[in-house]
C-alpha cells in the first residue's frame, strides 16, 4: 500500500520502537515516530497515514487533547494508551469521535487486533466518503442540467426530450462538459 | 454584523445545544479576556446581572472597585467552530459597566464608540478593513513555540506539503464559517509569515472582527501543533508583521475622501483626513506598535514605514492612497502593527484624522521618491519627520497629546503610559543577548 498507515506517539523513542517492532512484525507500516504531542499533529497532517496511536501522557500535552484534534478533524483514526480513570475520562466526553482507549498494559494481541479493525474500518470510511464525495457532484450536475432542461423548455418551448438533446449536442460539438454547458445556458438565460 | 435580538440568542443556544458561553472583552492592552458561564446562566447574562472582579484585570480598577458589570451585545453571538471539542461553546462580546450603570471608561471598546459618536455626530461612518500578518512557528517537544518556521524546517522530504499552508486555508475556512468573508491570504514575504485579509466594515465590527481573528488563528494553529505570532518582529533580518489599516470615511451612501474632480480624485475631506493623521501620528504610535519589539519592526529595508510622509505611487511612506477610486477610495496607514489593542488604535487613528477635518488641515506636498534614498537635509527640505524610533520616545509623544488624552480618557492615558513606562523601564535595565555576544569577550 502506498499510504503511510500508522504514526506513533509516546514521550520516549525506545518505547516507539517497541510498538514500531511489535506492529511491524505484523505487517504494518509505521511511518513516523513522534515524542511530542505537536510533531505528532504536525506529521499526522503531513503523511495522512491511517491510524495514530497514541500515549496519554506526553511531554508537551496530552495524547486526549491530540485525538480530539486529530479525530475531531476527521483526519485518522486514534488508539489512546490510558490508565482506568483516563479512559473512563477519555470515553465520557468523546462518545462520537474515532478515539479507542486501551488500558496499559496492552496485550501483544489485543494491540494488534484492535489497530488491524481500526485501519479497515478507516478504508472502508475512506471509500465511502469518496463514493458520497461523488454522489454529492453527480447530483449538483444533475439539478443543474434539469434547471437549464427547464429554462430551454420555458423560454425556447423546446421539449424535455429536446431540451436534453440540446445540452448534450451542444457538449458533444464543443468538448465542453455538460455541466459547464448547462451552467453556461442557467447563467444566460436566468 | 448579524442583528439579533436577546430571544435570537436564547434560541440559537437552546437549537444548536450550546453547552458554554464566553463573555469576552479586551483588556487595554489588548488581550482577550473571557468568563465563561453555563448556558443556565444565560439569562442572567442576557440581563446584564454578569459580574467580574476588576481588579484582577490587569490595568483595569483598584481593588475598592472591583465589581464590573458585563453587557454582552447580542450582535455578536457566535458558536464557536472548532471541531476538535467536546461540547458547543459559543460567544458574546461585551461592554463593561460600572456597579451605577454607567460604562466603564477604561473599557477599550467604551473608548471606541465613544469616538465612533463624535464621528457620528459629523455625520461620519469610519469603516476600516485591516491586512494582519503573522508568523507560524514550530513548537518543541516540551509545548514551546520556537522561532523556526515551518517552511524551512518541515518535511520537505516528503515532498511539496506545506503545513502552513494548510493551517491558512483551514483558518479562513474556520473564519468564514463565522461569518467573516475572506479577500484574500497568501504567504508573505518572509519564510513562514502569512496575511489574510478579510472585507472591511465599520469601526467597532472590524475591532471585533480582529480580536476574534487573532483567536481563530490560533486555535488554528494549535490545531496543525503550530504556534501562530502576532509579535511584530520576531526574527531580526526578515520582514516584521504589520496590520496595515485601510481607512475612509462616508457621508450617507457616499465616500467622503472622493472627488472626481481632484487632481487624484481626493476630496478636502480626504486631504484634511490625512493632515490629522500626519499631525498626531508621533502621539499615537505608542498605541498603534505598542511594544518595545514594535520598534524593532519600523526600520529602514523591510517595507515599513519610518519616514512620516504620504503617497499615491509609491508603497515606502507611512500613508499609502491605493489606486481604486469612487466607492473604494481610502487611505492606507502602514505602521500600525497586529500586537496592538484595536479599539484603541482605531479610536485614535480616527481622532487623529477628525482633527484634522475639524481644523481644516492641509496636508504638506506627497513624497513620490524613495525616502530612504534621501539624506537628512533632503528629508528636512521636504519637511519629513521620523515616527518615534523607540517605545520610550512613542510614550513620550503620547504624554504631551491633549487630543490622545481627551480620546482615551483620563483613566487609559494614566494607566497606559505608566505600565507602558514599566514595560519600557524592565527592557533597559536588562541584560540582552546582543550585549553579551558584542562586549564580554571585548572587554
Amino acid at each position: 500500500m502506498s499510504r503511510s498507515e500508522i504514526i506513533i506517539a509516546v514521550g520516549n523513542e525506545e518505547a516507539g520502537n517497541k510498538i514500531k517492532q511489535v506492529l511491524a512484525g505484523s505487517g504494518f507500516t509505521v511511518t513516523g515516530i513522534c515524542t511530542s504531542g505537536n510533531e505528532a499533529i504536525r506529521k499526522v497532517r503531513a503523511l495522512k497515514p491511517l491510524l495514530l496511536l497514541a500515549n496519554y501522557e506526553l511531554p508537551d500535552t496530552t495524547g486526549f487533547e491530540v485525538a480530539k484534534i486529530i479525530a475531531g478533524n476527521n483526519l485518522c483514526s486514534v488508539v489512546l494508551l490510558t490508565d482506568d480513570n483516563q479512559k473512563g475520562y477519555v470515553e465520557s466526553r468523546t462518545r462520537e469521535l474515532d478515539i479507542v482507549c486501551l488500558n496499559r498494559p496492552v496485550s501483544r494481541a489485543l494491540l494488534l487486533n484492535t489497530v488491524e479493525l481500526l485501519i479497515k474500518s478507516r478504508i472502508r470510511i475512506q471509500k465511502l466518503e469518496a463514493e458520497l464525495h461523488e454522489m454529492r457532484i453527480n447530483l449538483d450536475t444533475r439539478r443543474l442540467i434539469d434547471k437549464a432542461k427547464g429554462l430551454l423548455m420555458d423560454k425556447s418551448g423546446l421539449s424535455e426530450q429536446e431540451a436534453y438533446r440540446k445540452i448534450q449536442k451542444q457538449s458533444m460539438d464543443t468538448g465542453v462538459p455538460m455541466k459547464e454547458v448547462a451552467k453556461i445556458i442557467v447563467d444566460m438565460m436566468e | 454584523m448579524a442583528k439579533y435580538t436577546p430571544d435570537d440568542v436564547k434560541r440559537m443556544v437552546r437549537e444548536q445545544d450550546v453547552k458554554f458561553i464566553r463573555l469576552q472583552f479586551t483588556d487595554i492592552f489588548g488581550t482577550l479576556k473571557n468568563v465563561s458561564i453555563t448556558s443556565d446562566l444565560l439569562e442572567k447574562a442576557l440581563n446584564n446581572q454578569c459580574v467580574f472582579d476588576g481588579s484582577s484585570i490587569e490595568g483595569f480598577v483598584r481593588i475598592e472597585e472591583s465589581d464590573m458589570y458585563l453587557r454582552p451585545d447580542p450582535n455578536t453571538f457566535v458558536v464557536f467552530p472548532w471541531r476538535a471539542q467536546s461540547e458547543r461553546v459559543a460567544r458574546m462580546i461585551c461592554d463593561i459597566y460600572n456597579p451605577d450603570g454607567t460604562p466603564f471608561e477604561g473599557d477599550p471598546r467604551y473608548v471606541l464608540k465613544k469616538t465612533l459618536k463624535e464621528a457620528a455626530e459629523l455625520g461620519y461612518t469610519f469603516n476600516v478593513g485591516p491586512e494582519c500578518e503573522f508568523f507560524l512557528f514550530q513548537v518543541d517537544n516540551n509545548g514551546v513555540p520556537t522561532t523556526i518556521t515551518h517552511d524551512n524546517a518541515g518535511y520537505f522530504d516528503l515532498g511539496p506539503v506545506d503545513l502552513g499552508e494548510n493551517a491558512r486555508r483551514d483558518m479562513c475556512l474556520m473564519l468564514e464559517e463565522m461569518g467573516f468573508k475572506i479577500e484574500t491570504s497568501h504567504h508573505e514575504v518572509a519564510g513562514g509569515q502569512h496575511e489574510i485579509d478579510f472585507k472591511y466594515a465599520d469601526a467597532l465590527e472590524t475591532a471585533d472582527n480582529i480580536m476574534t481573528f487573532k483567536l481563530v488563528v490560533k486555535t488554528v494553529a494549535h490545531q496543525h501543533g503550530l504556534h501562530a505570532s502576532f509579535m511584530p518582529k520576531p526574527i531580526a533580518g526578515i520582514n516584521g508583521s504589520g496590520m496595515h489599516t485601510d481607512q475612509s470615511l462616508s457621508k450617507g451612501s457616499e465616500n467622503a475622501f472622493y472627488d472626481p474632480e481632484d487632481k487624484l480624485a481626493l476630496s478636502e475631506i480626504a486631504y484634511s483626513y490625512i493632515a490629522g493623521i500626519m499631525r498626531h501620528i508621533k502621539a499615537m504610535t505608542a498605541l498603534t506598535n505598542p511594544l518595545v519589539n514594535s520598534y524593532k519592526r519600523l526600520v529602514p529595508g523591510y517595507e515599513a514605514p519610518v519616514y512620516i510622509a504620504w503617497s499615491a505611487k509609491n508603497r515606502s511612506p507611512l500613508i499609502r492612497i491605493p489606486a481604486a477610486r469612487g466607492e473604494s477610495t481610502r487611505i492606507e496607514l502602514r505602521n500600525p502593527d497586529p500586537s496592538c489593542n484595536p479599539y484603541l488604535a482605531l479610536a485614535v487613528i480616527l481622532a487623529a484624522g477628525l482633527d484634522g477635518i475639524k481644523n481644516n488641515l492641509k496636508p504638506v506636498e506627497s513624497v513620490e521618491g524613495n525616502i530612504y534614498n534621501m539624506d537628512n537635509q533632503e528629508r528636512a527640505k521636504h519637511g519629513i519627520d521620523s515616527l518615534p524610533g523607540d517605545l520610550n520616545e512613542a510614550i513620550q509623544e503620547l504624554r504631551k497629546s491633549e487630543l490622545m488624552r481627551k480620546v482615551l480618557g483620563e483613566h487609559i492615558f494614566d494607566r497606559y503610559i505608566e505600565a507602558k513606562l514599566l514595560e519600557w523601564d524592565d527592557y533597559r535595565t536588562k541584560v540582552h543577548k546582543w550585549e553579551i555576544e558584542q562586549y564580554l569577550t571585548k572587554y
